[in-house]
C-alpha cells in the first residue's frame, strides 16, 4: 500500500472524526475445557482511535492476550471458543466477517501484530528481506521489484541501518533489538490500520526499549496506525500509551488516560498494581505485593473480582459485580467505592 | 579466513555491527567439501548406471576351478579378479558392481517412501494434535510393537520375496522414526512465534506448512535419511540373508555377505569386500548429510 492509500484511507476516518477506528464493545470469550466452561474474557469494552496507543496491563492470566485473539480471531479450535459481542473496526463488525474475508483483508493486513520474543518471531532459515516482503506478496500488495523497494522503504523506516545490503541476510546476523524493529518493519510493511504489539519490549534491554518506543511513536505519527500495546510493565505504559486499560480476571476494571491513571488510579487493583513498582533511592524491607491470586475463571465469584485481595472490601462487594462509572471524561472504573456506596 | 575478512573489508564495514558474514553467499569452500563423498558418490552412480556394460565378468559366471582366489595383492592372486572370487568362483569386484543398483535403488525408494509416509504422518499429528495425533501415535506405536523381520516373513509369505517385499518391509518399518522425530520437532516448531505471527498474517495452514515447518525440518530429515542409508542397505542385507530379499540371479551387497559368512574363516575377502561396499556407502552418505546440514542451515554456513 502506497502513502496515497494510507492518506485516503486516513480521509475516510477523518469523515468520521470522532468515533473510534476500533470499538470492541460486550466482548465475551468463553472456552469449553473439560474442567468446565472458562470464561477468559467476560465482558470487555475497549476502543482505539486513528493514531492512538492504548495499553492493556495487568497480571498474567488476566484475559489480555485472549482478548487480543478474539479481535483477530484466532482462538484454538480444540478450545471450543465462543466469541460474543462485538468487534467493529472501521465500521465492520469482524464477529460478522467469513474466515475467508478475515484472513485475507484483516489479518496481516488492516491489523498486524508484533509478539514478545524477538528470537523466535523469526524464522530462522529466510532471509529478513524474504520475510518482511512475505506480507506484501502474501495479501498481493506487491511484487518483485516493487515488493523489494517496499521492504528496503520499511526497513529504513524501523532504522536498520544501510538496509538494501542488509536484505539477504539471516534472522541470526542480527541483535535482538534490531531484529525486534525488523519483525515491527514487517508488520507495519502492509500499512495495517491496527497494531497489536504483544509485550513488544519485554525481552529487550532497557535501552533498545526506549529506541522501541521512539521508533513506535515514530511510526505512528507517519502513518496514524492505531496501536494496543500489551505489558505488565506500566513504566513502557506510561512512557508510550495514550490511554489505559487495566484488566482483571477477564474484564476491564478501569480505563482513563495515561496522566489520570498513575495520578488517580480509583480502582484498589490499579493502587496496588502502582504501589508494587520498585522506585529508585527508596528504600524498602519489602516490595509491595497483592496478597492471594486472582480467581479461577471456571466460576468466577459473583461480586468483584479482586474482592478477595482487595484492602477496602465491604459485604457488598461479594454480592454484586460494581457497574462501571464514569468518574471524569473518559476515566472509567468499576468499584463500588466509587460508586459512592 | 583473514584474507577473506581482508576481501570484504568495504562491505563489512557496514554489517560489522551484527556479525559480519565472512564469506559471500554463494561462494564455495573448498576445505569443507564433503571429498570423500563426492569420490565415492559418482562410482557408485557409474555403477548403478553403467549395467552391464562396465562389469568386467560375467557375475553368475560359475567357476569352481578358481573357486577363493584371493585378492590380487596377495600370494595366488589374479588380476584378472582384481577383488578375488567366492566360492563358486564368481568375480567379487563384478558382483559388487552389480550389487551397486539394487542396494542402492532399495535405499532411495524406502527411505524416500518412508521418509515422506513418516513426514507427513509427523507433521498432521504434532501440528494438528488431538486425536489425529493419537490415532497416527498409537499406528506408530503398534508398528514399532512388531518385529519387523516377522512383519518381512509374513509379507514374504502373502506377497513372494522380491526387491518390492524388501521395499514395502523397510518402509514399514522405517516410516515410524520419522513419525516420531518430526512430530516432536513440529510441536515445538509450532510454539515459535513465527508460525502465531503468520497465522495473524492470514496464513493458511498449507502456507505454514510449506514455508515454516518443512524449511525448519529439512536439516533433522537430512541427517536422518543419510543415516538410514547405512540401515536401509543391512536391512536389505538381512532380508536377502534369510531369502526373504533379493533373489538370484539378482545380486545385491547383502546377498553377497549372505553367500559368503561360510568361508570367513578360510576366505575373508569374500565377505570383507561386500562389507567395505558397504561401509563406504554408507560414510559418504553420512559425511555429503552433514554438509548439506551445514550447507541448509544460514547459522552453520557462515561459519
Amino acid at each position: 500500500m502506497s502513502h496515497a492509500d494510507i492518506a485516503t484511507a486516513r480521509a475516510s476516518t477523518d469523515a468520521v472524526r470522532g468515533a473510534p477506528m476500533l470499538d470492541v464493545r460486550n466482548l465475551t470469550t468463553h472456552l469449553t475445557l473439560r474442567r468446565g466452561v472458562v470464561r477468559a474474557v467476560d465482558g470487555v469494552d475497549l476502543h482505539v482511535h486513528e493514531g492512538e496507543t492504548l495499553g492493556v496491563v495487568g497480571e498474567s492470566g488476566s484475559g489480555k492476550s485472549m482478548t487480543i485473539l478474539s479481535i483477530l480471531r484466532l482462538l484454538p479450535r480444540q478450545t471450543g471458543a465462543r466469541i460474543g459481542g462485538s468487534i467493529v473496526l472501521d465500521g465492520q463488525d469482524l464477529l460478522q466477517v467469513s474466515e475467508k474475508t478475515m484472513s485475507e483483508v484483516y489479518r496481516g493486513r488492516k491489523i498486524a501484530m508484533i509478539s514478545q520474543d524477538p528470537l523466535t518471531s523469526l524464522n530462522p532459515v529466510f532471509t529478513i528481506g524474504d520475510q518482511v516482503g512475505a506480507p506484501l506478496r502474501h495479501h498481493g500488495i506487491a511484487r518483485g521489484e516493487a515488493a523489494r523497494r517496499r521492504v528496503v522503504e520499511v526497513l529504513d523506516s524501523v532504522r536498520i541501518p544501510s538496509p538494501d545490503a542488509r536484505l539477504n541476510d539471516y534472522p541470526h546476523q542480527f541483535s535482538g533489538g534490531m531484529r525486534q524493529r525488523v519483525v515491527t518493519g514487517m508488520a507495519i510493511a502492509s500499512a495495517p490500520r491496527l497494531l497489536v504489539a504483544d509485550e513488544p519490549t519485554s525481552a529487550l534491554d532497557v535501552t533498545i526499549q526506549v529506541q522501541m518506543m521512539a521508533l513506535f511513536r515514530k511510526i505512528q505519527a507517519q502513518t496514524g496506525v492505531g496501536i494496543i500495546l500489551i505489558t505488565h510493565d506500566l513504566g513502557v505504559a506510561a512512557s508510550i500509551c495514550h490511554r489505559v486499560a487495566v484488566m482483571y480476571a477477564g474484564r476491564i476494571v478501569e480505563t482513563a488516560d495515561v496522566r489520570t491513571l498513575y495520578k488517580r488510579p480509583a480502582h484498589p487493583y490499579t493502587q496496588a498494581l502502582l504501589n508494587s513498582i520498585p522506585h529508585f533511592g527508596q528504600k524498602k524491607e519489602r516490595l509491595f505485593a497483592i496478597q492471594g491470586s486472582p480467581p479461577s475463571l471456571i466460576d468466577p465469584p459473583a461480586g468483584c473480582r479482586f474482592a478477595a485481595r482487595c484492602p477496602h472490601r465491604k459485604p457488598l462487594c461479594d454480592d454484586a459485580y460494581p457497574p462501571e462509572v464514569e468518574l471524569e471524561s473518559g476515566h472509567r472504573v468499576a468499584c463500588w467505592l466509587a460508586s459512592g456506596t | 579466513m583473514a584474507d577473506l575478512t581482508a576481501a570484504k573489508t568495504a562491505s563489512a564495514a557496514d554489517s560489522a555491527i551484527a556479525g559480519a558474514p565472512l564469506r559471500r553467499r554463494g561462494a564455495i569452500a573448498w576445505g569443507t567439501l564433503p571429498w570423500f563423498a563426492l569420490l565415492v558418490f559418482p562410482v557408485l552412480i557409474v555403477c548403478a548406471l553403467g549395467g552391464e556394460l562396465l562389469l568386467p565378468h560375467d557375475p553368475n559366471a560359475l567357476d569352481l576351478g578358481i573357486a577363493f582366489l584371493p585378492p590380487a595383492w596377495l600370494d595366488g592372486g589374479n588380476w584378472a579378479y582384481p577383488l578375488g572370487t567366492d566360492n563358486m568362483g564368481r568375480d567379487l569386484l563384478t558382483r559388487i558392481m552389480a550389487g551397486t543398483r539394487i542396494s542402492l535403488v532399495v535405499a532411495l525408494y524406502a527411505i524416500l517412501i518412508s521418509g515422506g509416509i513418516g513426514t507427513a504422518a509427523g507433521m498432521l499429528a504434532g501440528y494438528f494434535g488431538g486425536r489425529l495425533d493419537a490415532l497416527i501415535m498409537r499406528l506408530v506405536d503398534i508398528q514399532m510393537s512388531i518385529p519387523s523381520l516377522a512383519l518381512a516373513l509374513v509379507l514374504a509369505a502373502v506377497l513372494g520375496p522380491g526387491f518390492e517385499t524388501v521395499v514395502l518391509v523397510i518402509v514399514i518399518t522405517y516410516w515410524t522414526w520419522y513419525a516420531r522425530i518430526v512430530r516432536g520437532e513440529v510441536m515445538s516448531l509450532k510454539q515459535r512465534d513465527y508460525v502465531a505471527l503468520a497465522r495473524v498474517a492470514g496464513c493458511g495452514t498449507p502456507t505454514i506448512f510449506r514455508r515454516h515447518l518443512l524449511p525448519n525440518l529439512l536439516n533433522t530429515l537430512l541427517v536422518l535419511a543419510t543415516l538410514q542409508v547405512g540401515q536401509v542397505i543391512i536391512f536389505e542385507a538381512s532380508l536377502s540373508f534369510l531369502g526373504l530379499g533379493i533373489q538370484q540371479p539378482d545380486v545385491s551387497w547383502g546377498l553377497m555377505l549372505a553367500d559368503a559368512r561360510n568361508y570367513i574363516t578360510n576366505a575373508w575377502w569374500a565377505i570383507t569386500m561386500p562389507g567395505l561396499a558397504i561401509m563406504a556407502t554408507c560414510l559418504a552418505s553420512n559425511l555429503l548429510g552433514d554438509w548439506l546440514r551445514d550447507r541448509f542451515d544460514p547459522k552453520r554456513r557462515q561459519l
